[in-house]
């Protein structure tokens, strides 16, 4: 795949930004769905349902400290770590804790 | 440097990319996935020279795109950076035990990727110097070898205990007289050598010389040895420590090994010659003849072997 004509890096990372930000809804909302069917019945789907948080949690980990969102990439790093280990004391109240800190930077108060 | 991405985070890959680009590498593709990777790499008419891996991906993590890449000739020592959180720590091992170079962590920090691209970029720089370095080498070795005549005493490379001439004639005169007499020395001539120098080439010639040096070595293999190539089919190997040898049972060793030696070389279309052995051979009782004239003397032995058509190692007749 070839790639998008070179931009000054600061253009480009404000861009970049802006679609990370652009797609925190859907983030946010595949882990809200996910969540709800961590405890479902069937185990197939209750493992795959927490394989999808960790990802997404993941991913969040990875990318969202390049773009000058270190508390949030911090958050969902240790999440992330609880989430494998299975710490889940109070796992709901973090999970949801972090899903209101993405919403506050799609809507800044 | 054609570097090659992969991450499974379109938004990831693009903050790369742009890195990248500001560090000053524009010859850089990308792919969401290992299998896509490993098709583009497949496909790529001009081979990849650094790879930076996501570790965590679906549905083929890095580490296993890493085993598949190293699986590929061409790749098994391009350097393979891999991406990863701080917290992959155990992932990055296996990575490294799979074939991974080095890795980056995310966040993606600028610096940080400078110096890890840099120090991939000087390993591809060394390897292409030694890489250029060991092709002169070998066209200096492939020349030397080229120009070489029947006569000449080359140098066999790659056979345990063959030494070249002139390091034969050192040894020889750096051994006192009385360890010389300890010593014998066993030529061994290689029938219709000339017709094989020209029909071969000095190239092939010479490793068929090198073939015959290799069984007459291990034929010898219970006495300590070194042998030298005089040129024109002729090897004298000194015993060292032995004034006698029993030239029955190297020649009864070196048979068996023609034999098998004679079906190999019958494959590809081409006659074994026989080899002539001749009587062990001992310095002169006079102190005044060179030690090197021992080689002479063997050499002569051997010659007046007598030879048969066949691909046998003969002892000659007194």
């Amino acid at each position: 795949m070839q790639n998008a004509p070179r931009q000054s890096l600061d253009a480009a990372l404000d861009a970049l930004r802006a679609s990370f930000l652009d797609q925190l809804d859907d983030r946010i909302l595949r882990i809200e769905q996910a969540w709800l069917l961590r405890n479902d019945a069937n185990p197939q789907i209750a493992q795959r349902a927490v394989q999808v948080v960790l990802e997404e949690l993941h991913k969040i980990a990875g990318i969202a400290g390049s773009f000058g969102f270190e508390e949030i990439g911090a958050a969902a790093q240790m999440l992330e770590t609880a989430v494998e280990r299975g710490e889940m004391a109070g796992l709901d109240a973090r999970i949801n804790a972090f899903l209101d800190m993405l919403e506050d930077e799609i809507e800044p108060i | 440097m054609r570097i090659l991405a992969v991450d499974d985070e379109p938004i990831f890959l693009d903050l790369l990319t742009s890195q990248l680009e500001e560090l000053g590498y524009f010859k850089q593709e990308v792919a969401h996935s290992g299998p896509q990777a490993l098709d583009m790499i497949r496909d790529a008419a001009a081979p990849y020279e650094c790879f930076l891996f996501d570790v965590q991906m679906v549905p083929m993590d890095g580490i296993r795109l890493v085993r598949n890449v190293r699986q590929i000739p061409q790749h098994l020592t391009t350097p393979i950076l891999m991406i990863s959180a701080l917290q992959d720590k155990d992932s990055i091992d296996r990575a490294f035990l799979a074939g991974a170079n080095d890795y980056i962590t995310k966040p993606l920090d600028s610096i940080e990727l400078k110096i890890r691209l840099a120090m991939a970029q000087s390993v591809l720089t060394e390897r292409a110097q030694a890489r250029l370095l060991q092709n002169r080498l070998v066209e200096q070795e492939q020349t030397r070898v080229a120009s070489l005549r029947f006569d000449d005493p080359s140098l066999i490379d790659d056979v345990d205990c063959v030494i070249a001439l002139s390091s034969m004639e050192n040894f020889l005169l750096k051994q006192g007289l009385l360890r010389l007499r300890q010593c014998c020395a066993i030529g061994f001539h290689v029938q219709s050598a000339e017709t094989h120098f020209q029909s071969l080439g000095p190239v092939y010639y010479m490793d068929l010389m090198a073939d015959l040096a290799t069984m007459i070595s291990t034929s010898m293999q219970n006495f300590p040895h070194l042998m030298t190539y005089l040129g024109s089919g002729d090897l004298v190997a000194v015993l060292l420590d032995r004034p006698h040898a029993d030239t029955d049972q190297i020649r009864n060793e070196l048979d068996v090994r023609l034999d098998t030696l004679s079906a190999r070389y019958a494959g590809v279309g081409t006659a074994l010659p026989s080899v002539g052995i001749g009587e062990p051979m001992r310095v002169g009782l006079s102190p005044f003849e060179c030690p090197t004239r021992l080689l002479e003397r063997a050499r002569l032995a051997a010659r007046q072997s007598v030879h048969a058509g066949r691909p046998r190692a003969r002892i000659a007749v007194a």
